[in-house]
């Protein structure tokens, strides 16, 4: 069961403590009467205690003790003690009455009366059950920001200590390399420019488009050595060298034409990308064939959820973003504006 | 061009490839490998070189602190992994910034600016060698003119 493994939040945490209460009523009074009579008492008296006990710390509590309203608290607390303690008796005695427990007769209004202190009670235990709630809530918030803090502490070491030994560890293996095999030494440097852009460019707000390109390139060139027969990459370029936008929009598509377009047992993978500039817009294409159609990652995959989500906090809804799977290819089309 | 340098830094495999870029792309003299900051400022104190690469993070003294200390002639390309130092480092006689690992590429890129910036030195140096001897040598044919108009012996 998915639930019991994480500690169980508020409402689960209340659900059980009800389903408790619930079960002591039914246990407590067993013995003595009958099942159906049991079951009513048990379902009668709980739900009456949980309509004390949120109508107080739900409505009354908040509506008129915390808006300084303590006289009007006062009087509503003991009319709807009253009238919830008249009504659980009632429903008490017509319930026994209906499955002939005890003998039909009248009620007469003492007889109702009697049932209300016990709901007086209720609603002492009602604060402690406030407090309750407000300590798990604030006991999870807690740990849920220091989880946060720790993650972030976690990420600030990940991107400031380690980036600075793996630059000075390349340096020195492009220098080994570079001795005696100058073309793979090329293939280090394009790595080493993949880890100084996620370094030193993706934090920032925009990047050059040219910068973004590189990027781009560099990755292409680092998966296509791994591919058996290579890939016949297409990539058309026009826009102005100047143009700044953010780092890693177009990264995911590129990144999915490779997880998924290509077939690398295949003598020929063809794959056109597309990075247009035109009026006030910037358009983004990939093209790829389809090669593995089980791969359901595409449309709704996880890297295309989180693209969607940051495009929207940038360009709110000025965007478009299409993903065609219909037919034999695969394209993905993104136009973002400009200004 | 007919340059001098040295390389300072602690990595022996960095200091080996900058010495290799240097061999098969210029024309340069290595006059010292040194492997701390210390070293560098002792061999400068007796040496005269055009400019240093220099790394950053080093132990005992760093390529900073080592920068505050040389005459402002000896000029500079700093050599590290570190893209942080950059704005800092052109607080000194600085010409470039080498990011590592650093690339044949790159290297060559370097060395195109170096050599424009002694290029630019040595031309504005020999620019004002000329003119200064320009002058003199007008003023050398304009005694000989009026000595020779006056009747005077010319030499």
């Amino acid at each position: 069961m998915k639930i019991w493994r994480q500690a169980p939040n508020i409402v689960q945490l209340q659900l059980l403590i009800w389903t408790a209460v619930l079960l002591l009523m039914f246990f407590s009074q067993l013995p003595m009467n009958g099942l159906l009579k049991t079951v009513i008492y048990a379902v009668v008296n709980a739900t009456s205690d949980a309509i004390i006990i949120y109508g107080n710390i739900l409505f009354l509590y908040p509506v008129f003790y915390q808006k300084r309203r303590f006289v009007w608290y006062g009087i509503s607390v003991a009319l709807f003690l009253i009238l919830t303690g008249m009504l659980r008796g009632y429903t008490n005695i017509f319930l026994y009455q209906y499955f002939r427990f005890i003998k039909a007769a009248p009620v007469d209004l003492l007889t109702l009366l009697a049932y209300v202190p016990e709901g007086i009670l209720t609603y002492v235990l009602s604060f402690v059950f406030r407090i309750a709630i407000a300590y798990f809530t604030l006991k999870r918030q807690t740990e849920e920001i220091l989880l946060q803090k720790s993650q972030a502490e976690l990420n600030l070491l990940k991107s400031q200590v380690q980036p600075h030994f793996l630059f000075n560890a390349l340096n020195s293996i492009y220098y080994r390399v570079y001795k005696v095999d100058p073309p793979a030494a090329g293939l280090i440097e394009r790595l080493a420019d993949i880890m100084r852009y996620f370094v030193d460019e993706s934090p920032k707000d925009v990047v050059p488009v040219s910068t973004e390109v590189a990027f781009i390139e560099n990755y292409i060139a680092l998966e296509r050595i791994r591919i058996r027969h290579g890939a016949a990459v297409k990539f058309e370029k026009a826009y102005n060298p100047d143009l700044r936008i953010p780092p890693m929009l177009l990264m995911t598509f590129v990144e999915n034409v490779f997880k998924h377009g290509i077939d690398k047992s295949l003598k020929q993978n063809q794959v056109a990308i597309s990075l247009v500039q035109q009026n006030e817009h910037l358009f983004f294409s990939t093209r790829n064939r389809k090669v593995d159609p089980q791969a359901g990652d595409e449309p709704g995959g996880f890297g295309i959820i989180n693209l969607t989500k940051r495009l929207r906090m940038l360009y709110g809804d000025k965007f478009e973003l299409i993903i065609d799977d219909k037919g034999e290819l695969f394209t993905a089309f993104l136009k973002i504006p400009l200004s | 061009m007919n340059l001098s340098c040295i390389i300072i830094d602690d990595e022996p495999d960095a200091v080996n490839l900058v010495e290799l870029l240097i061999k098969q792309s210029t024309t340069w003299v290595l006059k010292a490998k040194c492997y701390n900051a210390l070293e560098a400022l002792a061999f400068l104190k007796m040496n005269q070189v055009d400019f240093i690469f220099l790394d950053i993070n080093m132990p005992k003294l760093t390529g900073m602190e080592l920068a505050t200390l040389l005459p402002p002639r000896t000029k500079i390309v700093f050599t590290t992994a570190y893209s942080e130092y950059a704005v800092e480092s052109y607080s000194f006689q600085t010409i470039d910034y080498l990011l590592k690992p650093i690339t044949l590429k790159r290297f060559l890129a370097s060395v195109e600016k170096i050599e424009q910036h002694f290029f630019k030195i040595r031309a504005g140096i020999s620019a004002k060698c000329r003119t200064g001897s320009g002058i003199y040598f007008r003023e050398i044919r304009k005694n000989i003119k009026e000595d020779f108009i006056k009747g005077h012996p010319v030499f």
